[in-house]
Parts: structure tokens; sequence; C-alpha cells
């Protein structure tokens, strides 16, 4: 490791909660939630948001943060530093997980940047949308756009943290902003209160039902960025005398605030703008919403053409400040590993621009990998959880969560949510989802090539584990091999040391 | 609007974006107490 990378860290709190918050704003919140929220009753659908953000993101964001802080290292060496070296495959889990989803998130990026050059240059506004997407999506375009925002990514990650740091914060308020004026240009379209009623309306009868919850659950732990690892690598940079509570939870609240946005930017415009087609539009899927919906609603909206570009260009940062924290988490990892960050950085970009191209190219390998690897946060956030528990929650509450430089001092709740709430939590969701696509697809349960089934989860997560538990003592002896201190880890007194 | 939908509208914003500006404030006012 260089003497620059053992200096890194993020200059303040400021710099890594819009570092971090970057990281969990993504194309889930913008795409996802308004798509979500309205296919599961509005206002029943937000109260089990509310209760899970509190239930499942923030606890785990606060795992998360303490790891990273702790151990100063990356994914595969916090676990086996801190829960024992017999877990490593656990945290080369969860690097797995985040990196294959970095491979087919380049590709989404990709596709928001070219639909915001699009948007800019007027192209949008003469197309058919749904040609124009038919023709773009599975093309050789969508390669190129994929290598172009791969590029980027890569570019501010070649300067490590102040790169990341830099970006952010100018980046995320200009995001913050643009959702802002989005959602006030919505809300003021007439017609635009029977987006907020649809929104807003509960139906006690769906606040009984499973799937509601289910939903509510499964949409946190998608768009939080709580279980990744991202965080947990962003927090690697901390300094010593950071917060972690109140730090997790200003990501978590303003990353939901964000999506409540989005929520009311995307509902007011399709009630306002077209109400009659607003099953239709909700039911298009996340690609269908955004890529062939949105572009018919802002050209029959009053200064649409412009909106529509700060549309995309919101949506495109979004999804950029999120690949570009999927790079440095499999960065960090090789960094951990021995690798200067220069020559990691470069084999993750290779081997995730090579991996992605399927994805690029097919709508249908998107889809799988879409379906395999977003299942697997679910067991990578029950992983966090268990690797707490063997390194002892109340301990870990003790000594780093309320350690030194903390704001907002954290209860005993929090040590029963991480022991008992999340691995519930995330059981639950690992069955649910199974069974799903269990009766989604009963004639091929298991077959291993079909998109969206049990099998094709079964065989990919069965090689990756297999070979992860082959590699254990490996992954924890190579990750372990620097020396503690390298960026943020314990002092030769056994304590966590201050960063410059 | 329904009573019933404003309700949870409070409810909800309250919640998530007065939860993030309570937040905001009491990092701000650490952050001040601290660089005194």
């Amino acid at each position: 490791m260089s003497a620059t990378d053992a200096r890194e860290a993020f200059s303040g709190r400021w710099a890594l909660v819009l570092a971090t918050l970057g990281m969990a704003v993504g194309t889930g919140n913008i795409w996802r939630f308004p798509r979500v929220v309205a296919t599961n009753d509005g206002g029943s659908f937000l109260i089990a948001w509310v209760v899970f953000l509190l239930a499942w993101s923030v606890p785990l964001m606060i795992v998360e943060f303490a790891f990273g802080k702790r151990s100063g290292r990356g994914t595969i060496g916090a676990f086996a530093g801190l829960a024992g070296r017999g877990t490593a495959w656990m945290g080369a889990w969860v690097a797995l997980t985040a990196t294959a989803i970095m491979f087919y998130y380049a590709v989404v990026t990709g596709w928001c940047l070219r639909y915001f050059f699009a948007a800019a240059t007027g192209e949008l506004g003469t197309a058919d949308p749904a040609a124009l997407w038919d023709g773009f999506a599975g093309s050789g375009a969508a390669v190129a756009t994929q290598a172009a925002t791969l590029a980027l990514a890569f570019a501010v990650v070649w300067f490590g943290v102040r790169g990341i740091e830099r970006v952010s914060v100018i980046v995320m308020p200009i995001l913050l902003l643009l959702v802002v004026v989005l959602a006030v240009r919505a809300v003021t379209l007439p017609g635009a209160e029977r987006g907020l009623e649809f929104l807003f309306t509960p139906s006690w009868a769906a606040l009984g039902e499973p799937k509601v919850w289910l939903e509510a659950l499964t949409q946190n732990a998608w768009d939080t960025g709580a279980g990744w690892g991202l965080i947990l690598t962003y927090a690697v940079y901390m300094r010593q005398r950071e917060d972690v509570p109140l730090n997790a939870f200003l990501i978590g609240f303003g990353n939901n605030s964000v999506s409540l946005l989005s929520g009311i930017m995307v509902l007011c415009t399709v009630f306002a703008l077209n109400p009659a087609a607003q099953q239709q539009i909700v039911g298009a899927g996340n690609e269908g919403l955004t890529f062939v919906w949105m572009p018919q609603l802002f050209a029959l909206m009053p200064g649409g053409a412009f909106f529509q570009v700060l549309f995309f260009l919101a949506l495109t940062f979004a999804a950029l400040t999120s690949l570009i924290s999927m790079l440095e988490l499999a960065t960090r990892v090789l960094i951990d590993f021995g690798l200067p960050r220069r020559r990691a950085l470069v084999a993750v970009g290779t081997i995730g621009f090579a991996l992605g191209v399927p994805s690029a190219l097919s709508m249908e390998v998107f889809r799988n990998q879409d379906w395999v690897w977003s299942l697997g946060l679910m067991l990578s956030g029950l992983l966090f959880a268990v690797a707490a528990i063997k390194h002892g929650v109340e301990r870990l509450r003790r000594e780093v969560v309320n350690g030194p430089g903390v704001d907002l001092r954290l209860g005993r709740w929090w040590t029963w949510a991480i022991a008992v709430v999340v691995p519930a939590e995330a059981v639950v969701l690992l069955v649910w989802w199974l069974r799903q696509a269990a009766a989604g697809d009963p004639a091929e349960v298991w077959a291993p090539w079909s998109t969206f089934n049990v099998g094709t989860v079964v065989v990919q997560w069965g090689i990756a584990l297999a070979l992860l538990l082959a590699a254990n003592r490996w992954l924890a002896r190579r990750s372990l091999a620097g020396a503690p201190g390298e960026q943020a880890g314990p002092t030769a007194a056994g304590q966590p040391g201050m960063l410059p | 609007m329904s009573g019933l939908a404003i309700a949870v509208m409070v409810v909800v914003c309250g919640i998530v974006w007065g939860g993030l500006a309570t937040l905001l404030v009491f990092a701000l006012t650490r952050d001040a107490r601290r660089e005194d």
C-alpha cells in the first residue's frame, strides 16, 4: 500500500455523509420507489416503509459504519478481523454480491446517460420513446454507454477518497436540488392532487397484507444501501473521532427523503398528465416507466423538454455516485490483498466491464443477474447481523458505536434489532422471494437457465458459496496480511488510531 | 384530498422530512460546539 493510501480519509462529517448519501441514492429511489408504492396501495406501503427504515436500514447501516471504522479494512478483512477468520467467506460474499451488481449497474447508468444526452439534444422530443428504447436496449450502443459510465466512475476512484469526496460535494447538492425542483414542478401541475391522494391514502385491509410489508422491507433493503458493504467501505475512511449513529440516521432519513420526493414527483406527473393510463404506466416496470412513459409524460407538460433534461440528469447523477461506491468497494478489497490502488482499480474496471457486457447486450441476462444478486443482498444483510453477533453486538455498541466521537448515544434497542429483528427479517424475505419465484414459474422451478426462478439462484449462489468457502483460509490470510493501521485501524495500543 | 390522505401525508412526511431536518440541526449544533 502506498503512503498516499495510508493517509486517505474523508475531510469531515459532511464529506462522509454526502459521499455515503451518493452511494445510497440511486435509481432505486427514483424509478423503483414510485412504481412499488403505486402498486402496493400507496399510503399503506408508506407506513410499513417508515417502520422498516428503523427496523432494517438504520440498524444495518450502523453495523457497517462500526465494522469499517473499527477494522480499517474492506468487507473481507473487516469480517475476518472482527468476527473471526472463519467468517472471511461472509465478507467475500458481501463483496461478490455488490460487485456482481456493479457489473450490470454500469449498464443501467449507461442507459441514464444515453437518455440524458437524448433529452439535452432534443432527440427525445422528436423520437418515438418506445422505438428509441427498443432500438437501444441490448444493442452495441448500450455497451458504449456502459463503458462511458464505467470510465467516469473509474476516473473518480482513480484519485481515491479525495476524488470521491470532491465529486460527492459537488454532485449531491445538485442532485438534491434537481429532485426538489422536479417535485415542486409536479405538485404544481393541474390535477397533481390526485397523485398525492393516491400516494398517501392508506387502506386498512392492505395494512394487514403481508405482501405490502414485505415489499416495504424489500424497498428498504434495496434502495438504502444497508447491508451492501458499501457503507463499510466508505467508513474505512472515517476519521476515528467521527460519530457513527448520527451519521447513519442522517443517511437513512436523507435517502428516504429523496425516495419520498421521487414518489411525489413521478405520481403527481402521471396523475396530472395521463390519469387514464396510470395502471399501465406504473405496471410497465422500471425501464418501461422511466425510458418509455416518462418522455411521453414530459411531452405533455408545459416546459417539459427542460424538465426532462433535469430528470435524466438527476437519474444519471444518482446512478453514477452509486456506481462509484461499488467500484471503490471491489478496489478496497484488492488494496487489502496488497495491490496498489491504481492497479487494483484497473483490474476491477477491466473485469467489471467485461462481465457487464452480457447484461448490456441482453435484457434476459440483465434481468437474471438483477434477480440473482439483488436477492443476494438479503443474504448479505443476514451475514452482517451474524458477523456482528459473533463479534458481540453489545460489545460493538459500547466500544465502537458509542465510542470516540459519538454524538448520539445508541440504546440497547439496537442490540436487539441486530441480534433478533434483522436476522428474522432477512430469513422471511429470502423465503418469500424464493416462493414468489417458484409460484411465478411452477413448471421450471429448478431449471438453472430460467431468468427468474429458484434454480438459477441455487446454481449461481451455490457455485459462488462453494468457491468462497473453499478459499476462506486464503481470503482471511490475504485480507489481514497488511499492517492493521494502514487506513484507520487500531494503533499499537490496540485502540483505534487517529487518522491525520 | 380526503382527510385520511392528508393525515397520512402529514405523518409520513413529518417523520421522514421532519426527522431529517431535526438530525441536520442536531449535527450542525454538535459540529459548532466541537469547533468552540
